[in-house]
């Protein structure tokens, strides 16, 4: 299996705080990676990084996806090769109606009403419904996930996809991404939640900037549950043992 | 210019500017187009009146009158345009929504062809008790021609009555825009004044929209959004006066720039009716950030990605 994104030795700092130090990690085609962390350890940063948002392009370090460097390309660039991101906090729209930013990735309304119907919404109350205030945030939540299905990127990095959502719905959450990673989406899923992290194929323990571990999801969640919640050394790995 | 071939300007222009030609045509539906000061075509439905007071070269005034307790099911479709002429068009109207009657009237102001135009309107509307007026004004300028809109209007609503009016002017450019809507409002009246304006190039916007709530329980909203790209200059001032008991009324302003774009908002709230409330909001900066990453994020360059954010917050 070829690796989809390979991050090499990346560092990141703003005002002189370090928030990677030295990060590298290979994520392989066609599977579902998660990256857990506590608070603070630099995970969304690390997302932000790998679609290369306007702050955090000035790195350290190389980012290659399908083999091409990729430190240059400005987020548009990535977007059309193939990189998206799912906001921890989606967008909020004023005006913008649900149907219309879908719009943004298909021209089919069917496309549209079954895509909302896979993520749980029913397109006749929400279609027409604008993308403001009035909807919550998991709301919002659905509705960027639908707009990942369909712009059908290669690569998706979904940040907290299960913040913001009831417990009842954190399952169709999972069976959403499941969904995707099995039409060929390669998913990187970004959480402290050892639950989500649970449903990847590979995870990635992340403290302090660097990869702590990388391995099978279960491990590296019960290193998680059994070390991290407890550790008092709170992204200073210096100052205390791991 | 013949006249079928102005008004096949006017109708073009008319559905550029979000108009339906169908809804000119339609005999059901109450309509009016003037071509400069030309009537080329005019349908007055059942319990409306529609009279020309006056006419001279540059200016045309006249008069609608919806009869006590009429409720029209369509509304009534006015078109204003200066079909491949240029100078000045002043319209002068006097709305008169008699007692329980409601009505919608749809204006459309488009400029085909035109390269120097000043539109006047001057509007006095007065909505009798329980009555109920939603007025929408449309516009469409092209790029190319150097226009300059004033819309003025004294709007009274009586006891009881509701009063709306959306201003759009989203596609091709603004001009020179200067608006200027007062609003008195009566006891238990009601009414919400919108603006929807995207200005380019080197568009100079100005708005000035009050709201002097004297009567008892009577509340407005006056609301605006404003895009100032390029060059443009754009300027908010709104005003609400809390004067009768338990009045209440709301100022919401929310403008973006982008390029060298300038916009300035000052909103006034004054009470003098210590049971009257008056509130404003208003909010100034360039396009979010985050909406802009959204939909970079998904493909979409920036300036498609303004475009949609932008035209969103118009809608």
């Amino acid at each position: 299996m070829d690796n989809i994104l390979s991050l090499k030795n990346i560092s990141y700092s703003i005002n002189d705080n370090c928030i990677l130090s030295g990060f590298s990690l290979n994520i392989r085609e066609n599977t579902i990676h998660s990256i857990l962390g506590t608070n603070g350890t630099g995970k969304t940063t690390l997302g932000y990084i790998i679609m290369g948002l306007d702050k955090y392009r000035d790195i350290d370090g190389d980012i290659y996806f399908k083999d091409k460097r990729i430190n240059d390309w400005d987020i548009v660039k990535r977007a059309r090769s193939g990189i998206t991101l799912g906001w921890q906090v989606p967008a909020v729209f004023e005006g913008l109606t649900v149907e219309k930013f879908l719009k943004i990735n298909t021209d089919s309304g069917k496309e549209i009403k079954t895509v909302l119907e896979k993520v749980g919404l029913d397109p006749d109350e929400y279609t027409m419904r604008r993308m403001d205030s009035g909807l919550s945030g998991g709301e919002r939540k659905r509705i960027e996930l639908a707009s990942v299905i369909l712009m059908k990127p290669g690569l998706v990095i979904l940040d907290e996809p299960d913040s913001g959502i009831d417990i009842v719905s954190i399952e169709m959450i999972s069976d959403i991404i499941e969904d995707m990673n099995n039409s060929g989406i390669t998913v990187i899923i970004i959480t402290h939640s050892e639950e989500m992290s649970r449903i990847a194929d590979y995870a990635t323990l992340i403290c302090n900037g660097t990869n702590l571990k990388t391995g099978r999801p279960r491990d590296v969640a019960d290193y998680f549950a059994d070390n991290c919640r407890t550790c008092g050394h709170k992204n200073q790995p210096d100052s205390g043992e791991f | 210019m013949d006249r079928k071939k102005e008004f096949e300007m006017i109708v073009d222009a008319y559905e550029k500017s979000g108009g339906q030609k169908n809804d000119l045509l339609d005999k059901r539906f109450g309509s009016l187009v003037v071509n400069g000061t030309d009537v080329l075509q005019s349908n007055v439905p059942e319990g409306v009146s529609l009279e020309i007071l006056s006419k001279t070269a540059d200016m045309i005034e006249v008069k609608l009158i919806v009869e006590e307790n009429v409720k029209m099911e369509f509304p009534v479709h006015m078109c204003f345009g200066m079909a491949g002429r240029s100078g000045r068009q002043h319209i002068v109207s006097h709305y008169e929504i008699r007692k329980n009657a409601e009505i919608s009237v749809l204006t459309h102001c488009a400029f085909p062809g035109s390269e120097d135009v000043t539109h006047i309107m001057n509007s006095s509307i007065v909505l009798q008790s329980g009555s109920r007026l939603e007025y929408t004004e449309q516009h469409y300028h092209s790029d190319e021609v150097n226009i300059s809109v004033e819309p003025y209007s004294e709007i009274t609503v009586g006891r009881h009555a509701y009063y709306s009016s959306d201003f759009v002017l989203k596609n091709g450019r603004v001009g020179k825009l200067k608006i200027d809507y007062h609003l008195t409002l009566n006891d238990y009246a009601s009414a919400v004044l919108r603006s929807r304006i995207f200005g380019k190039m080197d568009d100079d916007i100005y708005l000035n929209e009050s709201a002097d709530l004297e009567g008892k329980y009577s509340n407005a909203v006056i609301k605006s959004r404003i895009a100032a790209t390029d060059n443009t200059n754009s300027v908010f001032k709104g005003r609400t006066a809390g004067l009768g008991d338990y009045s209440r009324g709301h100022i919401d302003c929310t403008e973006i720039i982008e390029g060298n774009g300038h916009a300035e908002a000052i909103p006034i709230v004054s009470v003098s009716n210590k049971t009257a409330r008056v509130t404003h909001e208003a909010a100034i900066g360039s396009v979010d950030k985050k909406q802009l990453e959204t939909l970079m994020a998904r493909g979409i360059g920036k300036e498609d990605a303004v475009d949609i954010i932008v035209n969103g917050m118009l809608d």
